[in-house]
């Protein structure tokens, strides 16, 4: 008997809006701290704050702590598995878009 | 800020200049030297120049970065600033070394007044051919306009038989009040949504 084919499912980690915009922007620099994102996206601070934890409990985004001057500077960008996670939800995304009416 | 629609590297490179601080210290560049190669420096007022210029880093990192945050572009388009930085900063070397140069020249008895007059436009030209190249360099497009105002009063030192000072000084004025307005735009915007957020 045929497998019957399923329609692929999306990350939902990823295709969280808020969270979707922040991982866009890191896929375009290298690095970014946390009053870039939030000026960049429009996001509360709030907001900004609770969606950077979970990336980072989800090992998408990694942290790197530095001192520039005596002011420290803490910038995220995105991890191997984000990278990696951001490929696969392209996919996941570009083969159920191909389904919908031009 | 750009658009969210159409979203790239480019245009967050591009607002990356939009704090209007390298407009006034390089307005403020040429204006003192406008004002100095008038009065009594000379030529020798264009030596200041590089100084302004060299303050852009420190007070990036006190203005502007509190307030837009910190991006670290990516490595290809880091490269290609830095190469095009440093044809730029070769550029503006060359820039400088010419119009003392053409100043000198000016000054030449054996020079005839038609000449001396188109003589006196080039460092306006010169200038507005580094900003032309500051536009391609940012993409921020009023550099453009900065060229085509010292242009322009590069033109109107060879018809009405003016020095070389007045252009500099003009173009300077130009940039310096468009720089100054978009900075405390930006300062007050980001004050203003520290507040906000903060609160």
């Amino acid at each position: 008997m045929a497998r019957q084919p399923s329609v692929p499912e999306v990350d939902v980690l990823i295709h969280e809006p808020a969270r979707l915009r922040v991982l866009a922007l890191l896929a375009m620099v290298e690095g970014a701290d946390f009053m870039y994102l939030l000026r960049t996206t429009g996001l509360s601070r709030g907001n900004l704050s609770v969606q950077m934890g979970k990336l980072e409990a989800a090992g998408l985004v990694s942290l790197e702590r530095e001192l520039v001057g005596r002011r420290p500077r803490t910038s995220y960008s995105l991890s191997e598995t984000g990278v990696q996670a951001l490929r696969k939800y392209k996919q996941t995304m570009l083969s159920l878009l191909a389904a919908f009416p031009d | 800020m750009a658009s969210a629609q159409t979203l790239t590297e480019t245009d967050l490179f591009r607002a990356y200049w939009d704090d209007g601080l390298l407009d006034l210290l390089g307005g403020l560049a040429l204006l003192v030297a406008g004002i100095g190669w008038e009065t009594t420096l000379g030529p020798l007022a264009t030596v200041q120049a590089p100084l302004w210029i060299a303050l852009w880093i420190p007070l990036h990192r006190k203005i502007v970065e509190p307030r837009a945050g910190f991006v670290r572009f990516s490595l290809a388009r880091r490269q290609s600033t830095t190469h095009r930085l440093a044809w730029t900063l070769a550029l503006g070397v060359g820039v400088f070394v010419l119009v003392a140069a053409v100043a000198l020249l000016a000054r030449g008895e054996t020079v005839q007044p038609s000449a001396r007059h188109l003589v006196a436009a080039l460092p306006a030209a010169l200038v507005a051919l580094a900003a032309g190249i500051a536009a391609v360099l940012t993409g921020a497009r009023r550099f453009l306009a900065y060229a085509v105002t010292l242009l322009a009063a590069g033109a109107a030192t060879v018809l009405l038989g003016l020095g070389p000072a007045l252009p500099l000084a003009l173009g300077g004025l130009v940039a310096t009040v468009s720089g100054g307005v978009l900075l405390r735009r930006f300062v007050r915007a980001g004050d203003a949504f520290e507040f906000e957020e903060g609160a």
